[in-house]
């Protein structure tokens, strides 16, 4: 089977030259990288600015061309507009009309998927809610702060209940609720048989969610796999037990565990992370306070995004 | 949903965005007020101050629209590829053809609104200015409030709702114009007794259309052109492009018979006096439909191939 039917993304000696307007060469941004986006699974994209992410996800969007190599999306060429159908975009900035309310924006968007009028509104509906913006459904988004903008950002890339997510820095702006949200959003996505492309500088974000990465530096790619074959320290295991009930026990077992290995053992105390710590205080605290106002703490994922995966929405015939 | 609603979609987005722009609402505001001021600054012109104010008002609405369409085409397009919104509109199922002609459309209907207040203003204006010795302020007072009214109520509107004052104020002086219109054709002219219809020199209409036919040729030339150019160079070669088509008869028409050259340059140039038909009001001549059809496939021509080039260009841009 070519790689291409196997894999939602397939890039092969993937190059692409900016040049001026002369056409000389000015930036070689991406050079020859090759990789294959496995279908159903998270891939990161990661790398410092200026390492090609940007373009690369531009290629794969069909908005830039390859100088050299080639690229298929979906089995296709990512200028196929029926390939875009199937697509979601998150773009690095959430790239919007400022006069458009997002009701306006989510309405527009769901025009350009020809999505029938009450599917188009019920998934409009659910999508505000699930972002946290359904009382500001009215307001001009010009107005919105980074992190709302990046919400409604959100909201018209799943529209289409897409088969490829793509999300270009998808939690950049978003505080640590929202940023959970995203997360649970991309596995939950996964869950149902998407794929996931996305981009991001905040690396914990990325290990918590991503089966493979791969990183870049100036347009190379430097190293690609699954998290497992490039973070596991195979030189090295961890045993996690119960704290000693005293320190007579725990110097008997260091012993047991020098006299067995010949070399000293690391001790140290697990601690948990901070996002799951943050979060459950700010719970806590919403919980105490009934009067909130703004963006609802943890909103529920849009009903159709929780459906069977039934495949892109099927253009309706005429 | 139809196969179209994409492309209605961006169209209806241009055009609105189009519309509220400052700069659109500044020229329309100040083209119709210069239309609907006519009467009162040409006055006692011996016996030729309907004829200047119809003149006079229908270089305001060529100029206006000429500034709004090109401005509005080169501005708009580099707005969006700037913005991003290009970028993620072309992310969704969207031809880079059908996104280019969806913006041209949008942009086009904006002007054919601008026009029609422009017209509006231009009957009211022309009627109101038709004797020498006194106005007739049956016309020229609906259109006057209608211009005060516009932005007043659309700076209230706007203030309650947070809405954008300019595309208000725009649609709210259309259609305040249009009522003006429609209040001033129950009076009879003061001087003669002519009632509707014959209470409106109609005849500006047929210009007026003709006009526009030639501002959407300018739009359309500006949009091919922003697919590689700036704004500001845009509009200088549309300026240049349609200068050198109102000058092209009389530079161009003694030397086509000897010179291929001349003969291209008047084929691809527009001929913009083919659409400026004020001297046939003159003269009373009625203009005979054949001429409109065949101006109206001039004009689609020309729009087409300058758009064909320019979709053509836009098919090979990357979106950076």
């Amino acid at each position: 089977m070519p790689p291409s039917l196997m894999s939602a993304i397939h890039a092969e000696n993937l190059s692409k030259t900016f040049r001026d307007f002369w056409h000389r060469p000015r930036v070689d941004a991406v050079r020859s990288i090759s990789f294959d986006v496995p279908a159903g699974q998270i891939f990161g994209l990661l790398g410092p600015n200026g390492s090609g992410k940007s373009t690369t996800i531009k290629m794969i969007l069909g908005l830039l061309f390859p100088t050299a190599g080639s690229i298929d999306v979906l089995g296709a060429s990512p200028r196929s507009t029926a390939v875009k159908r199937r697509i979601g975009y998150l773009p690095e900035e959430s790239y919007l009309y400022p006069h458009l309310t997002p009701l306006e924006t989510l309405t527009f968007y769901a025009r350009l998927f020809r999505l029938p009028p009450e599917t188009a509104r019920a998934r409009i509906d659910q999508l505000l809610d699930m972002t946290g913006l359904s009382h500001a459904r009215h307001r001009p988004v010009g107005g919105f702060s980074k992190g709302m903008a990046r919400r409604i950002g959100l909201a018209q890339a799943l529209l289409n209940d897409p088969d490829l997510v793509i999300l270009d820095e998808p939690t950049a702006g978003l505080d640590p609720q929202g940023t959970r949200q995203v997360k649970d959003l991309i596995l939950a996505l996964v869950a149902r048989g998407k794929t996931i492309l996305l981009t991001s500088h905040l690396l914990a974000d990325v290990e918590d969610v991503c089966h493979q990465v791969a990183i870049l530096f100036n347009g190379r790619l430097l190293a690609q796999g699954t998290l497992d074959s490039l973070l596991t320290l195979k030189d090295k295991t961890t045993l996690t037990f119960p704290t000693p009930p005293d320190p007579v026990t725990l110097q008997r077992l260091l012993e047991s565990v020098r006299a067995a290995l010949g070399a000293d053992p690391e001790l140290e105390h697990p601690r948990q992370a901070l996002e799951p710590f943050f979060l459950q205080i700010v719970q806590e605290a919403a919980r105490r306070q009934s009067d909130l106002s703004g963006a609802a703490p943890h909103p529920p994922l849009a009903p159709f995004l929780r459906q069977p995966n039934n495949g892109p929405d099927a253009a309706p015939p005429g | 949903m139809t196969r179209a609603a994409p492309f209605l979609a961006i169209a209806r987005l241009a055009a609105i965005e189009a519309i509220r722009r400052p700069v659109f609402l500044l020229v329309a505001l100040s083209s119709i007020a210069g239309i609907l001021l006519l009467p009162l600054l040409l006055h006692y012109t011996l016996g030729d101050s309907a004829r200047i104010i119809r003149d006079s008002a229908l270089a305001f609405l060529f100029l206006g629209g000429m500034l709004l369409g090109t401005h509005a085409a080169a501005e708009g397009f580099s707005r969006d590829l700037r913005r991003g919104t290009a970028a993620a509109i072309l992310s969704k199922p969207v031809s880079r053809t059908g996104f280019f002609l969806a913006r041209a459309a949008g942009i086009a209907a904006a002007l054919v609104l601008f026009s029609l207040a422009a017209l509006a203003a231009a009957l009211l204006a022309v009627r109101a200015g038709a004797s020498d010795l006194r106005l007739d302020w049956t016309a020229e007072l609906p259109g006057l409030l209608a211009l005060l009214a516009a932005p007043a109520l659309a700076g209230a509107w706007n203030h309650r709702t947070r809405r954008p004052f300019a595309s208000a104020a725009f649609f709210l002086l259309l259609g305040l114009l249009l009522l003006a219109l429609a209040a001033a054709a129950f009076f009879p002219t003061p001087f003669d007794g002519l009632t509707f219809p014959r209470n409106f020199a109609w005849g500006i209409l047929a210009v007026g259309f003709l006009l526009t036919l030639c501002l959407a040729m300018a739009a359309a030339l500006a949009a091919a052109l922003a697919t590689r150019l700036d704004p500001a160079p845009v509009l200088l070669l549309c300026a240049v492009v349609f200068l050198a088509g109102i000058a092209a008869d009389s530079f161009l028409g003694p030397r086509l018979a000897g010179s291929a050259l001349a003969r291209t340059a008047y084929a691809v140039l527009p001929n913009v006096q083919a659409f400026w038909l004020v001297d046939a009001l003159d003269a009373g001549a009625v203009i005979p439909a054949a001429y409109f059809l065949t101006a109206t496939a001039y004009a689609a021509a020309w729009s087409a191939a300058v758009l064909a080039a320019g979709a053509a260009s836009f098919h090979r841009l990357e979106i950076a």
